[in-house]
């Protein structure tokens, strides 16, 4: 099996199969080792990009899956239209962000930082599917922890929780904004 | 000072005390507690006024600022070490922290515009035929459930009698219709005793009488009883 052919079989798997496909599957699928696997998808994503093609790769950990580029959104939208797709609330989006920062995380714990009840964020946030409960604490009552999905690693769009700046970075930018004042 | 403030913005007694930090552009570590809580008060008796829901964690607060207003006022305690301990140091703490994670969650909003403008396709649907094939046949699992009991020393209820397949009885009201009408076309007249002679089950006899109720119905047959408790004669018409 030629590059060539390899990269067509993975196209037709990724447009064929929708979700995220790990690099497990496509080289089970292949019958190739992950590694050539792995350099060869990096290929075909480099091509898509380069050729500024509507549909791209997308990387989130070790998973794969096709999506539209972005910059076509308007076009999209004007025969695509949907009604649920609504942004987060202020409210989602902190308790968001604390999940992505303390996670694992309990409830209690957020709403010790957030000041305020956040049962309504979480359970939102569950819904999109951005979080999941990622078994107990070992604690009284053995509270539930959360932490982020799959999913979220495609809203944030990044292709691991690690491409996160990191809390400190938020530190310094408040510390710079105090120092210009 | 006269001034509006939009009282929906804020998520809670965090947000609301982060806005009249930068508001009054002052430092987080350095809350001038007086002011700050008399603008926190106020902002309490608008929302009271708006008839605005007012959740505890922000009453909460408000009781938070007076008693650390009110530690202002007595001297200055000092730790283990000596340190003068700052009232406000807890709640600074806390404000601090939450700016930051507010700060993210700005961040946050911006990853999600690019999010919501991508779009991605669903699995292709299969569908599921819905037969699944099991070559096991009824003895083998029977066999298999003994092995099983025999193995945990448990005794299948009434293993040792035979097992029985019971038929199901199946008695349609049209057949037995035509069974009385064949047993009235031999005699004119018959007992309603005679109606249910054979009929072996529960079902069998109710049948019979629906049969003979759609007969009356029908106008084939009449009953007739000629003095009380005597037995009902059915004739034919």
């Amino acid at each position: 099996m030629n590059e060539k052919d390899k990269k067509s079989i993975i196209e037709s798997i990724l447009f064929a199969m929708g979700e995220p496909v790990s690099l497990g599957e496509l080289s089970q699928a292949l019958e190739e080792d992950s590694t050539s696997v792995k350099k060869t998808i990096q290929e075909l994503m480099d091509e898509y990009k380069d050729a500024g093609r509507g549909v791209r790769i997308k990387q989130m950990n070790n998973r794969y899956q096709m999506c539209t580029d972005p910059q076509n959104y308007e076009f999209i939208h004007k025969l695509l239209y949907e009604k649920n797709k609504a942004s987060l609330s202020q409210a989602s989006l902190e308790t968001l962000a604390i999940i992505a920062y303390k996670q694992p995380v309990t409830r209690v714990e957020i709403e010790a930082l957030r000041g305020v009840k956040s049962s309504s964020s979480i359970q939102t946030l569950l819904d999109r599917n951005l979080i999941k409960e990622g078994g107990r604490l070992d604690a009284p009552g053995k509270p539930m922890l959360f932490e982020t999905t799959v999913e979220f690693l495609k809203y944030s769009n990044i292709t691991n929780i690690k491409e996160l700046p990191s809390y400190d970075e938020f530190v310094n930018g408040i510390q710079e904004k105090i120092v210009e004042k | 000072m006269n001034y509006e403030i939009k009282l929906e913005e804020f998520q809670g007694p965090f947000d609301l005390l982060l806005h009249l930090v930068n508001k009054n552009e002052i430092d987080i570590f350095d809350i001038p507690i007086a002011s700050i809580t008399s603008q926190y008060l106020e902002y309490i008796d608008k929302m009271k006024e708006k008839n605005l829901e007012l959740t505890s964690e922000f009453i909460l607060m408000a009781s938070r600022l007076i008693e650390i207003k009110s530690k202002m006022l007595l001297p200055v305690e000092e730790d283990d070490e000596g340190e003068e301990i700052d009232p406000r140091e807890e709640l600074a703490q806390r404000l601090y922290e939450y700016k930051i994670f507010k700060e993210i969650s700005a961040f946050m909003k911006e990853k999600e515009v690019m999010y919501m403008k991508t779009y991605f396709k669903d699995p292709e649907y299969i569908p599921f035929s819905g037969e699944v094939e099991t070559p096991v046949d009824v003895q083998e699992l029977l066999r298999s459930l003994r092995n099983v009991l025999a193995a945990n020393s448990l005794i299948l209820e009434g293993e040792d009698k035979d097992i029985h397949t019971i038929q199901k009885e199946v008695v349609r009201i049209e057949d037995k219709i035509r069974d009385l009408e064949v047993l009235l076309s031999e005699s004119p007249t018959i007992k309603f005793s005679m109606a249910f002679k054979g009929a072996k089950s529960v079902q069998a006899v109710v049948v019979t009488f629906l049969a003979l109720l759609q007969l009356v119905k029908n106008n084939m047959v009449k009953f007739r009883q000629d003095k009380n408790f005597d037995e009902i004669i059915i004739s034919r018409m």
